[in-house]
């Protein structure tokens, strides 16, 4: 994603627009072909010299804004690694120490006692049986723009075995990594990310977000989930009004509000809304409105909508298939448990009313019970008590919730409130669920 | 199309200037030839050969040289074998490389300006400015610490490197002038 000083917009009436560029703009086509064509030729290069690069790069009169921002999500597609032959602090140290004996070590020899430098390397490249060159080059391996472009994309340095990637994590700090279509790194790859890009910029001082989507909902909702972003979801109808039932539902309406008394001063919430957005050009219909908070002092705060005509595309995965940390480490706890009850996905929207629920898992005991498992990773006070009340009123007796303690919002305001709260601090133990399934679950229609 | 109807030296013309070279081409154009003229005026080779023959007359001293940039120290440090400490030197490794400096282990340390405050630096006699910035408070904290002989015999020294006909040589000169005016008073 775009750094927020890379982010480019323009506000105007109470609305902010990204300024996207035109894909098939021919300017800014070459720009990006070039730009491709640097981190190709810089592949196995020190990061540095790509940096410089970039840096001194002024092509075809297109804004420099756009030329790092371009630069930045290529550089998300980067590894960059230390390529050294012995450890860089070990060379140092004995360099630092052989010279000590032997200064002054000079550029021009005088008739004095003096040292040229490449006796010291090569008696300490010597003492750790490596070459000279990889002495020299790997002294100072380790600083930052001295690391090596060992991937790019799909595309491997000669020699650098290709790290599998581990997929799908979500942390507290809405900085995830999740499934990604398999994409190679071409033109219209790029430009299409930056406009994607311009537009979760502006989300990231996002204070609340209205989705609507009248396809691919299982898709959504997961992303939903998997950014821990706090939801409300409504069916609507083909016009995007509200309806009182489910089963005559075209689409859903979702609510997700970024709670500024939790959150405030703190980008968090609103990088999770950038995270989310590229889920919903999988959809062939969608819209979304947005409260931009403008102006900080005040709480100002200006609108930003986007739907399918905005030729936005996705590089997300629409295979459902991913998990938040949490659900598939609970997922490997149970297969690894001593239990009867057991643990499957749970794909089916549950009624609340008015509003939905989706929740993540069921479990199933052989003689026929049944019990709902929601996780709830990111909530606020009035959140959760919204859901409880919800919940009561929509008499599912045998929904169990899972809360997250991690987040500093006091849990001990709950404690006791809800016998079907399950409280978690790092992971959900699968005993602590068996005990509540006990409890709750009902038998099987 | 005319891209010079703002005066680079008026009042805020730099500022205009600056904000300029993110968009306007011709702007950014001359933002990059300005950034690699005052690269090339930091760096020049023949700071090098001045500072070698520096080290030759004080290598039985103990000397800091002082960069403004760490590409320059990272050079430096390559070049003469010399240790070396940047913002991007971890903390372990910086206090090692200062305790080495401190018990005489090493003579001679080379750095960017992170020695500038909060760390106690061990006394040198001889100070080696290779490029800074203007200002004058950094200058004379700079100052403060290496002007401490090391013993009876010899005075400390402080040494400044520029390289003539560039925008250095005015930078030193206005810095210098700050350091007297604050003597004085």
């Amino acid at each position: 994603m775009l750094t927020a000083d890379l982010a480019r917009s323009r506000t105007r009436n109470g609305t902010v627009q990204p300024l996207f560029i035109d894909v098939g703009d021919p300017q800014y086509r070459e720009t990006a072909a070039e730009l491709i064509q640097i981190f190709e030729d810089h592949i196995g290069e020190p990061k540095g010299e790509l940096e410089e690069t970039i840096d001194q790069l002024t092509i075809a009169d297109t804004d420099y804004k756009i030329v790092q921002g371009l630069a930045k999500l290529l550089k998300d597609e980067c590894e960059f690694e230390t390529v050294a032959a012995a450890e860089p602090q070990d060379i140092r140290q004995l360099l630092f120490q052989k010279s000590n004996k032997t200064y002054p070590i000079v550029r021009q020899p005088t008739l004095g006692e003096d040292t040229q430098k490449l006796e010291v390397y090569s008696t300490v490249a010597d003492k750790l049986g490596i070459s000279l060159e990889e002495c020299y080059r790997g002294m100072y391996a380790d600083l930052d723009d001295n690391k090596r472009l060992v991937q790019f994309g799909h595309r491997v340095s000669d020699g650098h075995e290709d790290s599998a990637k581990t997929s799908t994590t979500t942390q507290l700090t809405g900085d995830s990594e999740e499934s990604y279509a398999e994409d190679a790194i071409t033109v219209d790859w790029l430009l299409t990310r930056y406009n994607l890009a311009l537009a979760q910029a502006v989300l990231y001082d996002a204070t609340r977000m209205q989705i609507r989507v009248w396809d691919s909902f299982g898709t959504v909702f997961s992303y939903v989930k998997l950014f821990g972003l706090m939801h409300r979801i409504y069916p609507i109808d083909g016009a995007g009004n509200r309806i009182a039932d489910t089963d005559a539902a075209d689409g859903y309406e979702a609510i997700l509000d970024g709670p500024a008394s939790l959150f405030s001063k703190s980008r968090k919430y609103g990088i999770r809304m950038a995270n989310f957005l590229p889920a919903l050009p999988l959809c062939d219909r969608w819209e979304m409105e947005a409260e931009i908070l403008g102006d900080e002092a005040t709480g100002n705060t200006v609108a930003f909508d986007l739907d399918h005509t905005d030729d936005l595309s996705s590089h997300y995965s629409s295979q459902g298939d991913f998990d938040s940390d949490v659900e598939r480490t609970l997922a490997q706890k149970w297969e690894r448990a001593n239990t009867d009850w057991e643990l499957v996905r749970e794909d089916d929207v549950l009624d609340l009313g008015a509003e939905v629920m989706i929740p993540d898992f069921a479990v199933e005991h052989p003689d026929g019970r049944r019990a709902i498992l929601e996780v709830v990773g990111l909530w606020t006070p009035e959140y959760l008590d919204d859901r409880l009340t919800k919940i009561r009123e929509a008499d599912a007796d045998n929904l169990l919730l899972a809360v997250s303690e991690r987040l500093d919002c006091s849990s001990e305001d709950f404690e006791g409130m809800d016998d079907r709260v399950l409280w978690f601090k790092s992971g959900i133990h699968v005993y602590d669920v068996v005990e509540l399934a006990d409890e709750h679950a009902t038998e099987m229609s | 199309m005319d891209n010079h109807d703002f005066d680079i030296w008026k009042e805020r013309g730099y500022q205009e200037f600056l904000k300029r070279s993110s968009y306007d081409p011709q702007g950014r154009r001359a933002f990059v030839a300005k950034q690699r003229a005052e690269e090339i005026a930091r760096t020049a080779e023949k700071k090098l050969d001045t500072l070698d023959n520096l080290l030759k007359r004080h290598h039985d001293d103990r000397t800091i040289i002082f960069t403004a940039n760490n590409d320059f120290a990272y050079d430096i440090s390559k070049e003469f074998v010399v240790p070396c400490i940047t913002h991007q030197t971890e903390t372990d490794e910086r206090t090692e490389i200062l305790e080495r400096f401190r018990t005489g282990e090493y003579s001679m340390l080379v750095t960017s300006q992170v020695l500038d405050e909060g760390i106690d630096v061990p006394a040198a006699n001889v100070g080696i400015i290779l490029s800074g910035s203007a200002s004058k408070r950094q200058y004379a904290q700079r100052l403060g610490r290496i002007l401490r002989p090391t013993d009876d015999r010899q005075p400390a020294r402080l040494y400044e490197i520029i390289t003539d006909n560039t925008k250095e040589q005015y930078v030193s000169t206005r810095r210098r002038q700050g350091v007297s005016t604050s003597a004085d008073g």
